[in-house]
Order: C-alpha cells, then structure tokens, then sequence
C-alpha cells in the first residue's frame, strides 16, 4: 500500500498498532512514509503519544472500598433467596455471613410442604434424620429450629422421600441453623445425613392427624407420632425401613405406643419424642 | 489452608456442589477487585456498590452453568460490564462533568489558567490534575468505550481477555480500543489548549 492510498483516516486506525509495535512491517513502512509526509498526522500521532502515557496512569489510582460493599451485596442476595424462597418453598440457603468476618453461619431457611405417607411419597418434602451428638432441636420458638455444629470438615446431606434436597459441605466449626417450617396438614419428614448417619425427623403438620394405621415402617411411626402428639420426632436408628406396631389408643403416653419393639422412645425436656434403638 | 488463597476453582466447585460458605469466600476475594473495576466505570461509590452487587447475584444465579472454560474472574468481567451498561439503561442520563464546562465563567468565558514557572513544588499538583483530567475523559467516553479502556488501561487485561470477557472478536476489540483511544486524544487536546496561555 503506497502513501497515496493510505490516507489520514486510515491511518489513524492504525495508531495503537503502530504504537504497540505490532503493524506488520509493510504497513508499518507505509504508516510512516504517511506520517513523514504528512505534518498534521504527525501532530496527531504525537499527541496519541501522550494520550497513551496519561491513559497509563489509570492503573496507579487509589480507589477505597467502601465499608457497606459487602453488606449490599450480601443484603441483595438476600433479597434474591427469599423471592426463591417465595416462589418454591423447599429449601433455600441465607448468607448473611458476608457481612462479618470469621466463622460464617449458615442459615437454612426450610419452608416444608407436604407429608410422607406409607405408600409413597407426596408432594415434596424433607425428613431430615439427624445422628450426630451435636444436632440439636430448638422448641423455644414459634418454629423448630434445628441447630447443627460440625466437629471436622463433613457433608451434610438432607433429602425426603429418598429424594436430595440439598447437600452442604461444612467446614469443622461451621454452625448450620434453620428453622424446619410444615406448612401442610399433617407431619413431614425430613432425613438429616452426616457421615454415613441418618437422623429423621417429623414435624408435625397444621392439623391434628386421626390416622388408623397401627403398624408400618418406622418413619411412618414417627409421622403419625407426630401427628397424634402434636410434637416433633427424632428418629435415630440403624434401620428407619423396619416395621413395626404400635398404638395412641387408651392415651397411652409416647414411651407407651410402640409395641414390643427394641427401640427406646423418650420424652425430652424440649418436648422432643426421641426413638432411638435400644 | 489459607481461605484466601484457595483457588476459584476449587471454590467454584464446591459452591456449585451447595457449599454456601465456598461462594462467601469467592465473593470475599473477588469483590474489591470488582468494586475498583465498577468504580472506574461509574465514579460513582453508590453505583458501583450496585453494580457489584447485582453483578455477584447474576454470578450465584449462574453460577451452576460455568463450565470453566475462561477464567472466573473474565466471566466476572463480563458480568460486571452488562450490569453497568443494564443499570445504565434504565436510569435517566446523569449530568456529566464537562472539561469545557467545568472552566466556563459566569459569563460564558472560559477561565485560563496560568501555568507557574516555578515547576517542581507544583509538579505533583499538575500530575494529580491531569490524573483527574484523564479520569474525567475517560467518563465522558460512551460506556462501551469506557469499559474498554478501563479493562485494558486499569485493570491491565490483555486484548484476549478484553475479547473473552465481552465476547468480541479481538480485532473489534482492538479496532474499538483505537477509536476510544483517539476520542480521548480529542477530549485531552482540547482540555490542554484551555490550560495554555
């Protein structure tokens, strides 16, 4: 390309190439016999030069963040789970742990639905099951609260009706808190795992459940514990699936309903029937 | 091992995997870097906490669809970008600050100033003048040039990331940078010829 052919506006379109020094070399030697003849695009290439050399100082300015950033951020995605929460009440994850430093909580703010029954699952629903020493129901409130700290680095998984709901990966020390809302009639099941354990756990329904069956699997009788008694269940047992028997007749009190089986049902302060095996 | 230096990948994956603490750290570690990048946008404090934020709520929205295939932080870059040029959209157009405006006397003259003989106790003020000047330029480059110039220039990406983060070919990239690159030429020439006597 000869100067003729290269002129002013195009060779502006080469200016950072040129700069940069990546023009390839035939229109680098085209650029420049333009530049040479030409004393305002000379000017104008000049001042490109300094334009580029200001444009450097960019990365060098101080820019302080501003104490609120992260409390936006965490409040905005706030705002995000709870509209989830709204639209799908199953599980939704609350990080309000972003504002503040060290351990984050969790929060885990479950809107239950439905029920498990014996001949198959419902419409959605959780049983959490928890094992671990260190799962604790809270009663003290309008909800229950389950309240879980894990001692090491595990995996908490908490699924219903043999469906995943969600899976957490814990820090040790990290605290895992939610409230277990039931929103339906009668109990939901939610199984709780940590480390190869199960803890299930029924939380009664809005309404008192009359129920005729006398015998199914254990879960089932944790549901229907829960209905009778209007209480929340905590299963902790090796098999969950077994059938048993039992009976709310004769106002029998809960350590009274299960028949003949080798499971201990306890009473606890919290108001908690606890079954756990024998 | 030190949080802060976990790899995004790693804190990708287990964030994807539902571990809400893995997506606080990515956003601990990504959101200073974020806010300097909207902030040059911006220059704005307010709006570019939003454009962050709102930035880091598409990030968790998306985030189980990232592949990996460009780094986290080009795919933040992308993301922060479109949150700008979106919020931008939807506010009405804000009064710029004008090089010309801003010299302007009551009586529509403009102010010259004189340069100081004496150069070195003033040379840091001239400096951090024409820091500001640059600064203010930039701001009254259109958005999409803007970015682009904050991306190469501040933020020190190269042409390929600029390229994957706005998902352009890198010869429009390239092409685009020049132009905005000359528009500022023409903002900081003139902006020097009211500074001469």
């Amino acid at each position: 390309m000869g100067t003729t052919t290269m002129n002013q506006e195009k060779a502006r379109e080469f200016f950072s190439a040129y700069y940069e020094g990546t023009l390839e070399a035939g229109l680098s030697q085209t650029f420049e016999q333009r530049l040479k003849a030409d004393s305002q695009l000379q000017d104008e290439y000049r001042t490109f030069e300094a334009t580029m050399s200001e444009l450097d100082t960019l990365k060098f300015e101080e820019i302080e963040i501003p104490s609120f950033l992260s409390d936006r951020i965490a409040t905005r995605l706030e705002e995000v789970q709870e509209k989830a929460k709204a639209k799908n009440p199953v599980w939704t994850l609350w990080l309000r742990g972003l504002a503040f430093g060290g351990v984050a909580t969790l929060a885990i703010l479950g809107a239950i639905a439905g029920y498990y029954r014996t001949e198959g699952p419902s419409t959605s629903q959780i049983v959490p099951t928890s094992t671990s020493d260190s799962l604790k129901l809270d009663t003290s409130g309008p909800n229950v609260v389950m309240n879980y700290q894990s001692s090491q680095r595990e995996q908490m998984s908490i699924s219903s009706g043999g469906t995943l709901l969600k899976s957490l990966n814990l820090d040790a020390g990290t605290r895992v808190k939610s409230p277990l809302e039931n929103d339906q009639a009668g109990a939901a099941l939610f199984e709780v795992s940590v480390r190869g354990k199960t803890t299930v756990i029924a939380i009664p329904g809005t309404q008192r459940q009359t129920s005729n069956a006398t015998s199914g699997t254990l879960k089932a009788f944790a549901a229907a514990m829960a209905d009778f008694y209007r209480t929340p269940v905590e299963l902790e047992v090796a098999d969950a699936e077994k059938t048993v028997n039992w009976s709310f007749e004769g106002g029998r009190s809960a350590a009274g309903a299960l028949q003949g089986a080798p499971y201990s049902v306890v009473e606890l302060d919290n108001g908690v029937i606890e079954i756990k095996d024998r | 091992m030190s949080e802060r230096y976990l790899d995004d990948q790693m804190l990708i994956s287990r964030a994807q995997g539902g571990d809400r603490s893995a997506f606080n750290q990515l956003i601990r570690k990504h959101e200073a870097r974020a806010y300097q990048y909207a902030y040059r946008l911006t220059r704005n404090p307010e709006e570019a906490s939003d454009v962050v934020a709102e930035a880091f709520v598409r990030v968790y929205n998306a985030l189980h669809n990232f592949k990996g295939q460009s780094a986290f932080t080009t795919w933040l870059y992308r993301i922060l970008t479109n949150c700008f040029l979106d919020i931008r959209k939807k506010e009405r157009s804000r009064p710029s600050i004008s090089l010309e405006a801003a010299l302007l006397t009551p009586d529509g003259e403009l102010e010259r100033q004189v340069e100081d003989p004496n150069r070195t106790p003033h040379e840091e003020a001239e400096r951090n003048e024409r820091e500001r000047n640059v600064e203010s330029a930039v701001a009254m480059l259109p958005e999409y040039q803007r970015a682009m110039i904050v991306m190469y220039h501040a933020e020190m990406m190269s042409y390929e990331e600029i390229a994957s983060a706005l998902d352009l070919p890198i010869g429009t990239v390239k092409s685009r940078l020049n132009r905005a690159r000359l528009s500022l030429r023409e903002l900081l020439v003139k902006d020097e010829e009211l500074f001469r006597i």
